[in-house]
């Protein structure tokens, strides 16, 4: 097919009595190519070959082509452009810089906008899969709002839906350890995934039967890059091999190639589901309260979905009986694979969630910039209308019709924005990497080729948006100037009319709004992430180094002492303050208890509490405040002391409101029951953060409790350092021996969860000063254009005795008044805009009055200044240069 | 005059076409030279320079009959003409002449 093309294009411009000889040549050195290197490189041969012909003239087509009229028009508009885009240089690189900003950021946007919807995709049924989410009531109120819910979900959907064509159901753990041979490995995360797994999503399986590779309990399908890390030579040599996992041989069925990056699901391994029932109980199958599952359906193609909506709203209450069964009201809804990705209000995800709303906020600023870019190159040239008004008067006294000279100014049009365009590609290129660090993704512009956007593939949506932006750019300036009448021109009568300069006027205002919404935007967003990262938490995370618990360490009579061996001897260490075990961390997810009665109120109903198991020291450790009471003591961790009846915990103040007590000091003393046992509450503790500042405060359980999996949180003097982590990596592995020593700073740990906020600060930050910087060189070009045009007013009325600052307020009075009206809308337009997007926040920043001034002072000096000096320059020149010339 | 003066591709692709005779057309050539003078060469640059040479009047061409090689493309066969000859052998007197004059001295 190209050797063909490259044929035809030597026939139409080789040298007709050499086209066979040379054609034929070529023809004998494909051949000869493809015998020593083989098609490919002799088809790239070929066309080099063919090519490269072109560029003697000795060989070239020696009769001149058939003059076409409109050709050589074409050739004279692009040369007239070329020529005179060199000799306006200022005008010329103000509408370059801009548009190669402004195409670059939008291309950059596009690249991660692209990339994020891109996500699931790769799935065959993409559409038809659904994840169902569920929603629990009590007395009224929504108390979780998340993605897990019971076993039995999937397989009644399954049963009762006809619409249902397929599920899946699964469970997940995160960092555990597999055995094979005498090596420990860590997974991050896997799935107990069940049979249909494989089946049902579109992951690739390199070796293995799909249908039967997560049958059987004790089945495990490992990724390829996790089964490279098991065992490096071969992947596949793992097949039909035991690995060991919760201690138990698991028989590894199958390879499956790593999850696409552009998968919400990520995983290193799959357990098959019968594993987790044969280890958990028959409940992990039947139970209608237990709920730590996800549930995916397929539905059939062409459904009526609010139909099943409503069908769904019955099966809650139909299998839930209005809390009966499992403490709440139960609603279960269906979120489609494309909406997955994007919401990141979920509890209990474990998929790779973006907040959507960012996402298209991205977009939308990318867009707003260009269209700054835009007005620039409309401002810029319709203020030079009539500086090229000559022109057009010579080309239609020659005959040139309105047509005509409107394609000119298209043809210019396309120049400057290819030109923008080429160098935005190379810029984009050579910004890739500082791009990538920031966004923390693999991406290039390759990906647009290959992505739709809106349901259109993006090559297609890229050209729509490049001819759109054409259109707009050379509409109104050609039309403007298509419409001067010869005979006016060469008479010297013309002038624009006033609606060109209401029309100018309007489009500055929209720049300025524009570019006070995005300044006050970036600054609020700046101020909410300096509010969240120094806000006072309630518990003190500084300095706190946290260890993962010692999980492989078997739960028997001798674990007790090993967790107060290891923490005597942390303590011993230098620098070390104190240490203290938990089973949740803070900023992390809590856990939750859905039966809790207090026993003062009988007739009360279920309440739903989050909840916290803590080793002794915990509070001494995070600075809580006990309001009443006392902390746990040693005493209250060794429950057979006090007979096994009572058991002291912790309250934090929402939950004492929440539990109905009356007051702080009521609530010591009053005793709960959690899950049919009695619990009294010893003491209160302050509200503290328990999760990230998106999260409310929640009530909570402080429960004294050890496990194996406890983390240990150690709070030290000043940072740690390698010396240090040293020493506890090899106390560690001394008293806790086969496990793995990982750690992380719990400051980091918070860091992680606001790294979107971070990220777009940052990005936030490049935008405003990029739009600022656009809207200031808009606004110098356009007062140097429109001052030279008043150079002769502003020498009359010098000679008639005008000073320099009359001169100044009069000149510069029309801009004010733009720049007022555009304060005033835009401030309260961006007002509206940050308090959606704080709406993310359970706790935001207050919007500081002074912040909103500081920046729309700083917008008025940036951009008065340029307009101030040139103006000045102008006004204090000598009244003589100005009238000399006539 | 420019002209009549052999440039260093030129005698080569001059010589070139005497030795291969009845066989001189752009592969052929091409593929001596990079075999003869190792050195790299394109087909467009063959090309160009045996017309250089025909504008010279130092080479004539004919189309071969046409074969089933090459897609049934004819070959453009050259041939060095009488004043070709008469350039090469100037271009080697020149040359030898020169090289008389030098003596061994000189490149010590």
């Amino acid at each position: 097919m190209l050797r063909r093309l490259t044929d035809w294009l030597l026939q139409r411009y080789c040298n007709q009595q050499l086209y066979e000889a040379i054609s034929g040549d070529l023809e004998e050195l494909y051949e000869l190519d493809v015998n020593a290197h083989g098609q490919r490189r002799a088809g790239r041969h070929y066309l080099s070959n063919s090519i490269s012909f072109l560029w003697y003239h000795r060989l070239r087509k020696k009769t001149i082509t058939k003059t076409n009229n409109n050709m050589s028009l074409v050739k004279n508009y692009f040369k007239v452009s070329v020529r005179d885009l060199i000799r306006h240089k200022m005008y010329t690189s103000i509408n370059l810089i801009g548009l190669v900003s402004a195409i670059t950021v939008a291309l950059m946007i596009l690249q991660y906008v692209v990339y994020e919807t891109g996500f699931d995709r790769f799935h065959a049924d993409y559409d038809r899969i659904y994840r169902v989410v569920n929603d629990r009531y009590q007395k009224g109120e929504l108390i979780q709002h998340g993605t897990i819910t019971y076993p039995t979900i999937g397989p009644t959907m399954a049963k009762d839906f006809p619409e249902v064509e397929a599920y899946t159901r699964m469970t997940f753990n995160s960092r555990n350890y597999i055995g094979f041979e005498d090596d420990l490995h860590l997974t991050e995360q896997f799935l107990f995934a069940d049979e249909h797994f494989l089946d049902f999503f579109s992951f690739d399986l390199l070796h293995g039967n799909i249908k039967t590779a997560l049958d059987e309990p004790y089945e495990a399908v490992l990724t390829e890059s996790f089964a490279r890390k098991i065992l490096e030579s071969d992947p596949a040599e793992l097949v039909g091999k035991s690995i060991e996992i919760y201690s138990t041989p698991t028989k590894v069925t199958g390879i499956v190639a790593d999850p696409p990056a552009q998968s919400h699901l990520q995983f290193d391994m799959l357990l098959s589901y019968n594993t987790f029932v044969a280890m958990s109980g028959d409940g992990a199958d039947t139970s209608w309260d237990w709920s730590d599952f996800y549930h995916y359906v397929k539905l059939k193609e062409n459904l009526d979905l609010e139909g099943l909506a409503s069908k769904l709203e019955e099966f809650g209450v139909k299998y839930f009986k209005e809390g009966e069964v499992s403490g709440s009201v139960e609603k279960f809804r269906l979120q489609s694979l494309s909406e997955t990705h994007f919401d990141p209000t979920m509890q209990y995800e474990f998929g790779q969630i973006v907040n959507g709303r960012i996402v298209w906020t991205l977009l939308v600023i990318a867009g707003f910039i260009l269209v700054i870019a835009w007005i620039n190159y409309i401002n810029l040239t319709t203020s030079r209308v009539l500086q090229r008004a000559k022109e057009v008067g010579v080309r239609k006294s020659v005959g040139a019709n309105k047509s005509h000279i409107a394609f000119q100014f298209v043809v210019e049009t396309l120049i400057v924005n290819t030109l923008g365009l080429v160098a935005s590609i190379a810029l984009v290129w050579l910004l890739q990497p500082y791009f990538n660090q920031l966004t923390e993704l693999d991406l290039d512009l390759s990906i647009l080729w290959t992505s739709e956007l809106f349901a259109i593939p993006f090559p297609l949506l890229f050209l729509l948006l490049f001819t759109i932006s054409l259109i707009v750019l050379s509409i109104y300036p050609a039309t403007l100037l298509a419409g001067f009448k010869a005979k006016d021109v060469i008479n010297g009568k013309y002038k624009i009319k006033g609606r060109v300069a209401w029309l100018r006027k309007g489009l500055v205002a929209f720049q300025f709004i524009t570019a006070i919404a995005l300044i006050n935007g970036a600054l609020a967003i700046s101020d909410q992430v300096d509010y969240i990262l120094n806000k006072d938490l309630g518990l003190d995370i500084d300095n706190t180094l946290v260890v993962y618990g010692p999980a492989m360490t078997d739960w028997d009579s001798t674990f007790f002492s090993k967790i107060d061996r290891f923490q005597n001897e942390i303590k011993r260490l230098p620098n070390v303050k104190n240490i203290a075990t938990s089973n949740r961390i803070a900023g992390s997810r809590m856990g939750k208890l859905f039966q809790v009665r207090n026993n003062d109120k009988p007739d009360a109903e279920n309440l739903s509490l989050n909840w916290m198991g803590i080793g002794y020291n915990f509070e001494q450790l995070y600075d809580l405040e006990i309001i009443e009471g006392r902390a746990l003591e040693q005493i209250d961790y060794n429950y057979s002391f006090n007979g096994g009846l009572i058991y002291n915990l912790l309250i934090n103040r929402s939950a004492v409101e929440y539990l109905g007590f009356d007051s702080v000091s009521e609530a010591i003393g009053g005793v709960l029951t959690i899950y049919r046992r009695q619990w009294r509450i010893v003491g209160v503790v302050e509200d503290f953060h328990q999760m990230t500042l998106h999260e409310k405060i929640e009530p909570l359980v402080l429960q004294p409790f050890r496990d194996t999996q406890d983390s240990y949180s150690i709070k030290l003097e000043g940072k740690g350092n390698d010396l240090l982590l040293a020493d506890i990596e090899q106390l560690y592995s001394s008293v806790f021996p086969g496990n793995y020593f990982d750690y992380f700073y719990l400051t980091d740990n918070y860091r992680r969860h606001y790294q979107p906020e971070i990220r777009l600060s940052a990005i936030s930050k490049v935008f405003t000063v990029l739009s600022i910087v656009m809207v200031i060189l808009g606004l110098y070009g356009l007062t140097t254009m429109t001052l030279e045009k008043k150079v002769k007013e502003i020498g009359i009325r010098k000679v008639l005795g005008a000073k320099v600052g009359q001169l100044l307020v009069h000149l510069t009075k029309d801009f004010a008044l733009l720049m007022l009206l555009a304060l005033l809308i835009g401030i309260p337009l961006s007002i509206y805009f940050i308090d959606l997007w704080k709406a993310d926040f359970a706790y935001a920043a207050e919007l500081g009055v002074s912040s909103v001034v500081l920046a729309c002072l700083l917008i008025l000096a940036f951009t008065s200044l340029p307009i101030l000096l040139q103006t000045r320059r102008i006004a204090s020149d000598n009244p003589i240069k100005a009238l000399r010339d006539e | 005059m420019k002209g009549t003066n052999l440039g260093e591709l030129e005698e080569i692709v001059l010589l070139v076409v005497a030795n291969l005779y009845d066989e001189a057309y752009g592969v052929a050539i091409k593929l001596e030279i990079e075999e003869k003078c190792n050195r790299k060469i394109t087909i467009s640059t063959v090309h160009n320079v045996l017309q250089r040479l025909q504008e010279k009047n130092f080479l004539e061409s004919r189309y071969s009959e046409p074969t089933k090689e090459r897609g049934g493309k004819r070959k453009l066969l050259f041939k060095v003409t009488k004043s070709g000859q008469a350039a090469l052998v100037n271009s080697r007197t020149m040359r030898e002449s020169l090289w008389k004059g030098v003596t061994e001295l000189a490149f010590e």
